[in-house]
């Protein structure tokens, strides 16, 4: 029987392994029929908004830009979305970073407290909070 | 479908986790929901009647029934006492804190 698994991620970009263990975790549940849902809260809603590309040569040494690019897991979330996980922002905190009016992964949604996550709350069977 | 909800704050006012907390233990509440509010180690001082969001939110929350305990052991580790709490606040032993947590069919920390 399917079931459904929601994850309140609350670590952004590089700062720690988080988001990769999410992603890591979320691929393998959904690969095991069953449903997630990802609410990006706090620091975790760094990771919601696409990416702008850089401009001219990248100032960063080849080694130290493959040390960035391993904790870049944005095309993950796009690739889990289309997989079937649905994931939603906090536009709150984002307005707090001053990202709210920026463009939305493809994979990602508008989102708050109050409606996304009360609303996945209510298909959930699993909750687990990521984050430090 | 998760109808109660443990909501843990272990972190202090200054710190968005306190914030967070307390934000989805209102959002679960107004939902129709059930929220318990626990403030664990530093989270105690989230109880405190500090000027700002957090404290203003907490009243509301105890204003509508939300419900709100704090840690008796981390209280006192800290010299804190009921009397410093927002009023409402309610003082539990450990053995409590592990049958609210039971009892919730999800928990969340902050």
């Amino acid at each position: 029987m399917s079931k459904t698994l929601t994850i309140v991620l609350r670590s952004g970009l590089q700062e720690n392994e988080d988001p990769l263990f999410a992603v890591g975790l979320t691929r393998a549940v959904l690969k095991a029929g069953h449903k997630v849902n990802i609410f990006l809260f706090g620091n975790g809603v760094n990771l919601a908004n696409k990416e702008k590309p850089i401009e001219g040569r990248v100032r960063i040494t080849g080694r130290l830009r493959e040390h960035q690019d391993w904790g870049r897991v944005g095309d993950q979330l796009d690739e889990l979305a289309r997989m079937g996980a649905d994931i939603a922002t906090c536009h709150t905190n984002e307005y707090g970073r001053g990202t709210e009016a920026e463009e939305y992964r493809d994979g990602v949604k508008w989102g708050d407290v109050g409606e996304s996550f009360t609303r996945f709350m209510l298909t959930t069977d699993v909750l687990l909070s990521i984050g430090h | 479908m998760i109808q109660s909800l443990c909501v843990m704050i272990r972190r202090p006012k200054g710190e968005e986790a306190s914030t967070l907390g307390i934000r989805t233990a209102w959002a679960v509440h107004t939902a129709g929901l059930e929220a318990n509010l626990l403030l664990l180690d530093d989270g105690v001082f989230t109880g405190l009647d500090n000027p700002g969001y957090n404290s203003s939110l907490m009243k509301d929350l105890l204003k509508e029934e939300g419900r709100v305990s704090c840690q008796a052991k981390a209280l006192a580790e800290r010299g804190l006492k009921q009397a410093d709490l927002l009023e409402g606040i309610e003082v539990i032993e450990d053995d409590d804190i592990a049958e609210i947590i039971q009892e919730a069919e999800g928990t969340l920390s902050f």
